[in-house]
This record gives structure tokens, C-alpha cells and sequence, in this order.
């Protein structure tokens, strides 16, 4: 990739004249704005084309948005490959004016050169993520195709740069919606050439440790480091531009420009300069990213643990639920089942079978049961208009605890009504536990991040929810209590507060969030609260408060 | 009678000393990409050499495994620089690429030198060289110990080589060859060779690199490597008529300039270096004996 091998060019009088060409825009709106900008697009040269959107979605009808996007061509090559610069016009960090006009000014500079082997796309949206997902869509022919195309996009860069007049550096964000990841190639070139342009760059805005820190003082930058890529990664909602790009295979992250009043800051031709040299590095990219990790975590700005050493720990998570579930499952049933008597042994057999054919289907009662109201509750919000399920932060929490009162109540009716039916909570939580076991084990190769989210809110209630034959009502409570305490509605709430809420779409409740990013974006964290996460939570209130 | 027997004495005395009639060059980029653009210009700059030292495109097998110079990322396009300075362009307008692209392949080079080459071969593609011909090979590209990288996707090892060359020499192919290898750990592919008069000359010792030399800051890579740049350095003082020997470039190799070992491997050749002129390779410097009196040229009846 060669990464700051070569001289840039960027910054002359030509280029700065380019970017203020697109200051009239930013007092414009919807589709002035759009319209503006294609005509600037269009006066350096490149192929314009404006698409215009609008959601058909239930779940967020009336948003409506535009795309411009102009195609530089490789004046020298075939149009197989793209590169993409995107800015969308809002950000969480208010206008990204400076961004679309960086936009212009590199368009104005990258048409000067000759050595472009592929395609550049500039792209500006207005509705952030998900006009790009829209663009993407229709750029890869999902309804609708665009007029303007080019090749196969290699690399996406977003560029996020909040209304300031100088950076004190930039920092990288790159996770996907469900926990992609773009090739750590990809990372390491913008920060080779951001740092000879003297713009530090840093993962997830976590400011450099000074040299002089100590050993404690790094190591809980390291946490902190680790514990934002986990959550980013986990949840997904709090990413960039860039995201969507990784849903396709395009490799892509988001370059968000950090003020700094005071010391050394860099105006916006650094930026633009440094962007400059990792496209002019992302040039020289054959056919696609293939050297470096695809799977890591990074534990400080240079270094990353590969997915060899963190798959282990989850693994070994699921196999504690398994070791766990195997303990139950033998202590199961009557005592007389388990007899050391040697002569008994046909017996045994019998009434350990006599158990498990009278159990087991009142164990998969409740299993189904708490499924089927997992299942109502995820496919609620498609059915029930807007209106009614208004956006208020309650509503899905009301619902949540309503549907698992039912729950408890039918389950504690079954067991008054059919005397006869025998059931064993070891069995219940054997079978929830491998149950948890497979899910975290199944996430763990796809977004580990995630995996270890579902066992600390599901797997690890779990283990803690019963222990005795007989607990004391002290004990019932208390079990109550904590998984109260577990429970979706709960730790939902709390999670909001733990997330980068300065967004519009967080100000509402993270479950509509999370069902929004499912609708629209795929992400599996709502599926995986309604129909995993929470039938495990009133799971373990079954088992519980079973006899 | 006497003076007839005397005539075919000379004459046969003439052809009969062992030296070459005819020199041949083969020059092999084994590396494709825009990255590898050294390798290329390293290739291009000892062509460039051979044909300035006399040798005609005739005689020179230019094997080029990528076209660097029409590359959609060279900012100079058409052309191939090996300094910064970008005074002398390789490319120039008189180039012949014999193998280009994706025929450079390991089959192609060691059927190149048996002469094992289809009926339909051109004249171009095939090393027409005979037991009076001194051959210079020149290779460079990614290479490890025992092995040279062609077109990343094959490569071949040193005892394909040696095996190639023991064949060639029972076919008669050649006087003398000079093998001269720019790679890392260039000097283990001369290390199995075993047929005679083969001089052989590589940049770097087993475990060691060869590094690139000049780094182009327009172009964005390094334009030649180290070991080629040194070498070009001393024949740009040279020309056909020089009387410079082997022994003069071997001690121009300076370790702390190379960054590597350079390795020549002498065993195998008959000459000392000292007695070896670089024309015997480089150039095309027929051998001409200046008589006393007149030739004549015809039927032996007519003296």
C-alpha cells in the first residue's frame, strides 16, 4: 500500500477556491442544496447524478432525503474499481459543513492528477447513515438503479469534521452495524499518514496518553480503548457514515476532526492533505485489501490483539454454561434416580425415564411460551401503526413488563391446575443454559463483541438464578430482584446512559433505536433482545420462582 | 603446397582460438505490479547498458513481467525513470520487449535458454546462441533462499537453473556465460550450478536483503535497487572500446554502500577475473586480428 511515499499536493489557491465555492450551500436546504452542490461537482469536472429518497418503512415513515454524488474517472484506466469519499451534510456533531466542502476542494485537486488507477466517488448526503444506505442500495441496483456509476467500490472514507476552524487531530471510528470490521490496513495507513502531517490520529476520540504516564495510567486507557470498540461493536448504533459500507464488503471508516484550542492545531488543508495521501496509498490497492487483520481489537493506537486471542475467552464462556448445564442435568429428577445401590440398576433406569417423559414436555411448555411472547412483542412494532406505539421512552418498557407478568402468571396457573405434572427446575435451567450456551457460542464467529454482551446480560443471570432444592423466600427475592435488575427494561434504560447519546435518534428509547436499526440497517440486536435475550430473562423468573 | 598448408593453418588458427563470435544478453524482470516499478527499472537501465555497450536488440531477450510505464498510477506516463532526477527515460522510444506480461513464466525462461521453444516461435523469442556465444544473464525480482519469484505466482529455484544451464552447455549453447542476480539472497541461486565456464555474480548473501536505492517522492516508489545502481554506476564510465575487467566492477562492490554481501562465484570459470574484459559480455566486440599481409579470400587454386 505504501503508505506516505508521496509528496502531496494538496492546498494550493486553485483548491481553496473550489471549497468556497460550496459555502452558498450551507444556508440552502432538501433540494436547492442538493442542487447547488451538483453544480459545483459538476464545474470540476466530474459525472453528477442527485437521488432522491424517500422511507416507505412502518417504522420511520416520512423520512425523506438527497444524494449527490459526482464520479471522478481514472483518465488513464478502466472503470472496474471505485474509491468513495463520502460527508453527509448532519452529523451528531452538528453540521458537517467543513467536510462537504473539503469534499470540493480534494475533488478540485484530485481532477488535476493523472495517476488515479480507479474511480473516485465523492458522495454527499443528507440524512447520514441512512442516506448512504440508501445510495449504496441503488448504486449496487436494489431498487432503482443510478444513472452514474462506476466499479466496484474498494474503500469508503467519511469524512466527520464538526465546525471548527482548526483539529488537533483526528480520530478513527470503523466498526459496522453488526460488528464489521474494515481490514486493520485500512486504519493503519490513515494513521502513518496523518502523522506526517502532523495530525495525531486516535482510535474512538480517546485522547493519547503523554509519554511520561504510568504503567496504571495506560493500562486504563487500554480498558476504557477496548471496552468503547466492544460496545460500538455490540450495540452498533453509535457509528458513522462509514457504516453501511461495511455491509457490502467495502472496507470503510469514518474520519471524525477533533478541535483543539490550545497547543499545536492544524487547519483543514492538513485534513484534507491527509486524506489526500490515503487515497493516493488506497490507489495503489490490488483488486482489494488482503495483508492485514480482518478480526481484532485494538488495545492502544498501535496495537491490536487478533481474533486468535480473544475468540478463546467467549469460547470458554459457552463452556461454562455447557459444564454448567451437564452438572444440573445429572442432578436432576428423584433422588431415587440416582442411587448407588448396586442391584437397583434396571430400576433407576425406569424412574429416571419415568422423570425425564413426564418433565420434558412441561420444560418445553414453558420454553415455547416464553418464544412465543418474544416473538409477539419483536413483530409488534410491524403491525401496530405508529400512532399507537408512539415513540415515548415507556411504551416498550410498559409492554415488556406487562407481557411478563402473563407470563408468570400462566405459568404459576399451570402448575395449580395440573397437579399431576412433574417438573424440576434443574432441568429448566439445563436447558436454558446450553440454550444460552449456543446462541453466545453462534455470535461469538460473527461479532464477538455482541456474544459477550448476551452472556453478561442473559448466561450470567442464569448461573446466579438458583442454586437450592428449596430456597427461602429471602432467596426467591433476591433472585427476583437481580434479574429485575437484568431484565431488558432495566438495562436498556441504564445502556442509555452509557451510550453516546448526543445523536437525535438517541434521545428516544434504545429499544425503538435498536428496532430502527433492525428495519432498516439488518443489525441483530433487536431480534436477538425479543427473541433471545428476554425469553431467557423470564426464563430465569421461571425458574425462580418454580417450586 | 607449403604455403597452402600454412594458409589453412592461420585460418584454422584464426577461428580455431577460443574466444566468442557472438554475445547475447537476457534480461529478466520476474516481478509484476506497480510497486515492484524497481524491478522494471532495473531491467530496463542493464538493457539500456548492453545496447549502449553494442549488443543489438537482436541479441538481447528483454523479458518484462509487468508495463510499468503505461500503469494508470505512473504520473509520467510512457515513461520508466530510474533516478529521481528523471533525466534518462528507459523507455525511451526505441525498446523491444521480447516477453512481456504474463508470458514471462518460469516454462517460457528455461525453454528460452534449452532452446526447447515451439516451431512457431519468432526470431525474437528465441535465443539463437551457439558454442562461440558469450551470454550475459541478468535477473531480479522477489527471491528467498534457493528460489526467484516470477509473476508472484510461480517461482523458480536454483537447481531449475543450474539444470538448464548443464543443458545448455551439452547443447552447445554457449562459451561463457556471466549470470548476475539482483535479489535477496541472491548469491544461494548461483549455489548449485556445475556446469563449466559460468562466472556468477549476486547482491545479497544467504539471510540477507537487497534494498531498493533511490525512493521517488512523485511517483510514490523506489525506482532501482542498490546492487543494480552501483553497478550502472561503473558502466556509465565505461564504453564498448574500455579495456576494464571483471576484476574492476567486482572491486567496485562495497559492502557498507550495498547494505549486502555481494557474492562471486569463480570455481566454474575458466579465467581469471583480471584477464576477463567486461566487452567479453557486455558489449558486442567482435575479435579482429590484424594480418601483416593480405587475406585472400576464395579458391585455394588461385593463390
Amino acid at each position: 500500500m505504501m503508505p506516505g511515499q508521496v509528496d502531496v499536493g494538496f492546498g494550493s489557491h486553485g483548491h481553496m477556491e473550489a471549497m468556497r465555492q460550496m459555502d452558498p450551500a450551507m444556508h440552502m436546504e432538501g433540494d436547492k442544496r442538493a442542487e447547488h452542490v451538483q453544480r459545483v461537482f459538476e464545474s470540476l469536472g466530474l459525472d453528477c447524478e442527485i437521488q432522491r429518497f424517500g422511507s416507505s418503512n412502518s417504522v420511520d415513515k416520512g423520512l425523506r432525503g438527497n444524494n449527490v454524488h459526482g464520479v471522478l474517472r481514472a483518465p488513464r484506466s478502466d472503470a472496474v474499481e471505485a474509491l468513495v469519499i463520502a460527508a453527509s451534510w448532519e452529523t451528531k456533531n452538528g453540521t458537517n459543513a467543513n467536510a462537504v466542502r473539503l469534499l470540493a476542494g480534494l475533488a478540485k485537486y484530485a481532477a488535476e492528477q493523472v495517476y488515479w488507477a480507479k474511480d473516485l466517488v465523492f458522495l454527499v448526503t443528507d440524512s447520514g447513515e441512512r442516506g448512504t444506505e440508501e445510495w449504496l442500495r441503488a448504486y449496487h441496483g436494489e431498487g432503482g438503479m443510478l444513472q452514474v456509476r462506476s466499479g466496484l467500490i474498494q474503500a469508503a472514507l467519511a469524512l466527520d469534521l464538526p465546525p471548527a476552524h482548526s483539529y488537533g487531530g483526528i480520530s478513527l471510528h470503523f466498526e459496522g452495524r453488526s460488528g464489521q470490521l474494515p481490514n486493520l490496513d485500512f486504519l493503519n495507513i490513515i494513521k502513518h499518514v496523518a502523522r506526517q502531517e502532523r495530525l495525531p490520529a486516535v482510535v474512538h476520540a480517546l485522547p493519547d496518553m503523554p509519554r511520561s504516564s504510568s504503567i496504571m495510567e495506560k493500562y486504563l486507557r487500554s480498558a476504557r480503548l477496548l471496552l468503547r470498540q466492544v460496545r460500538a461493536q455490540a450495540v452498533g448504533s453509535t457509528v458513522g457514515v462509514h457504516a453501511p459500507f461495511l455491509r457490502y464488503g467495502i472496507d470503510a471508516l469514518t474520519v471524525v476532526g477533533m478541535e483543539r484550542a490550545d497547543g499545536r492545531a492544524s487547519n483543514l488543508v492538513s485534513v484534507g492533505r491527509t486524506v489526500e495521501a490515503t487515497l493516493r496509498s488506497l490507489n495503489n490497492l490490488l483488486e482489494r485489501f488482503h495483508q492485514s487483520f480482518f478480526f481484532y481489537l485494538l488495545s492502544s493506537d498501535k496495537k491490536f490483539i487478533s481474533i486468535g486471542n480473544y475468540v478463546p475467552a467467549v469460547a470458554m464462556l459457552a463452556a461454562a454454561l455447557l459444564f454448567h448445564a451437564m452438572h444440573l442435568w445429572w442432578f436432576q429428577g428423584p433422588d431415587s434416580a440416582r442411587s448407588e445401590t448396586p442391584g437397583d440398576r434396571i430400576a433407576r433406569i425406569n424412574t429416571y425415564h419415568q422423570f425425564l417423559r413426564s418433565s420434558l414436555p412441561g420444560s418445553a411448555a414453558s420454553f415455547v411460551r416464553v418464544h412465543v411472547m418474544g416473538a409477539i412483542l419483536f413483530a409488534v412494532p410491524f403491525v401496530v401503526p405508529k400512532v399507537v406505539l408512539t415513540d415515548s421512552t415507556a411504551t416498550g418498557y410498559v409492554f415488556t413488563m406487562f407481557v411478563a407478568s402473563v407470563t408468570l402468571i400462566l405459568h404459576l396457573a399451570d402448575s395449580m391446575w395440573s397437579p399431576h405434572m412433574v417438573s424440576d427446575w434443574r432441568q429448566l435451567k439445563a436447558l436454558a443454559a446450553v440454550y444460552v450456551a449456543w446462541v453466545v457460542a453462534c455470535l461469538s464467529v460473527m461479532n464477538f463483541s455482541l456474544a459477550i454482551a448476551v452472556f453478561v446480560v442473559a448466561g450470567m443471570p442464569l448461573i446466579f438464578t438458583r442454586f437450592k432444592d428449596k430456597p427461602s423466600r429471602a432467596h426467591r427475592a433476591c433472585a427476583v430482584a437481580m434479574l429485575v435488575a437484568f431484565s431488558p427494561a432495566v438495562v436498556l434504560s441504564a445502556a442509555r446512559y452509557l451510550l453516546d447519546c448526543e445523536m437525535a435518534d438517541l434521545s428516544r428509547s434504545l429499544f425503538r433505536l435498536f428496532l430502527k436499526d433492525y428495519s432498516f440497517f439488518g443489525s441483530a440486536v433487536y431480534p436477538l433482545i425479543c427473541l433471545v435475550y428476554w425469553p431467557v430473562n423470564m426464563l430465569c423468573m421461571v425458574i425462580a420462582m418454580m417450586p | 603446397m607449403a604455403a597452402e598448408s600454412e594458409t589453412r593453418k592461420k585460418v584454422e588458427g584464426f577461428f580455431d582460438k577460443d574466444d566468442h563470435t557472438n554475445n547475447w544478453a537476457v534480461l529478466v524482470c520476474t516481478s509484476r505490479f506497480w510497486f515492484n516499478y524497481r524491478h522494471i527499472a532495473n531491467t530496463m537501465s542493464m538493457y539500456r547498458t548492453v545496447k549502449r555497450m553494442g549488443i543489438p536488440d537482436s541479441h538481447i531477450i528483454l523479458m518484462l513481467a509487468d508495463d510499468v510505464a503505461c500503469n494508470p498510477r505512473n504520473s509520467y506516463p510512457a515513461t520508466v525513470f530510474d533516478h529521481p532526477r528523471k533525466t534518462t527515460d528507459l523507455y525511451g522510444d526505441n525498446v523491444e520487449v521480447d516477453y512481456r506480461g504474463y508470458e514471462v513464466t518460469v516454462e517460457n525462461f528455461i525453454r528460452l535458454l534449452t532452446g526447447r521453444v515451439s516451431a512457431d516461435t519468432p526470431r525474437n523469442k528465441r535465443l539463437l546462441t551457439d558454442a562461440k556465444s558469450n551470454v550475459f544473464i541478468y535477473m531480479t525480482g522477489h527471491g528467498g533462499e534457493d528460489f526467484l519469484k516470477f509473476q508472484d505466482s510461480e517461482e523458480i529455484n536454483s537447481y531449475d537453473i543450474a539444470n538448464a544451464f548443464e543443458q545448455m552447455w551439452e547443447k552447445q549453447r554457449y562459451r561463457e556465460i556471466l549470470f548476475v542476480i539482483d535479489t535477496c539472497q541472491a548469491n544461494t541461486m548461483f549455489s548449485k550450478f556445475y556446469s563449466p565456464n559460468i562466472l556468477s555474480i549476486g547482491s545479497s548473501a544467504k539471510g540477507e536483503n537487497s534494498y531498493s536505492y533511490f525512493h521517488d517522492y512523485d511517483l510514490g516508489v523506489s525506482v532501482i535497487d542498490r546492487f543494480t545502481y552501483y553497478n550502472l554506476e561503473f558502466f556509465e564510465k565505461v564504453d564498448m572500446a574500455s579495456k576494464k575487467t571483471m576484476e574492476d566492477l567486482v572491486s567496485v562492490y562495497n559492502v557498507s554502500l550495498l547494505r549486502s554481501h555481494p557474492g562471486v562465484r569463480t570455481d566454474l570459470f575458466g579465467r581469471r577475473l583480471a584477464d576477463t574484459y567486461l566487452t567479453d559480455f557486455f558489449g558486442s566486440v567482435q575479435n579482429i586480428e590484424l594480418t601483416a599481409e593480405a587475406f585472400p579470400i576464395g579458391q585455394p587454386e588461385s593463390l
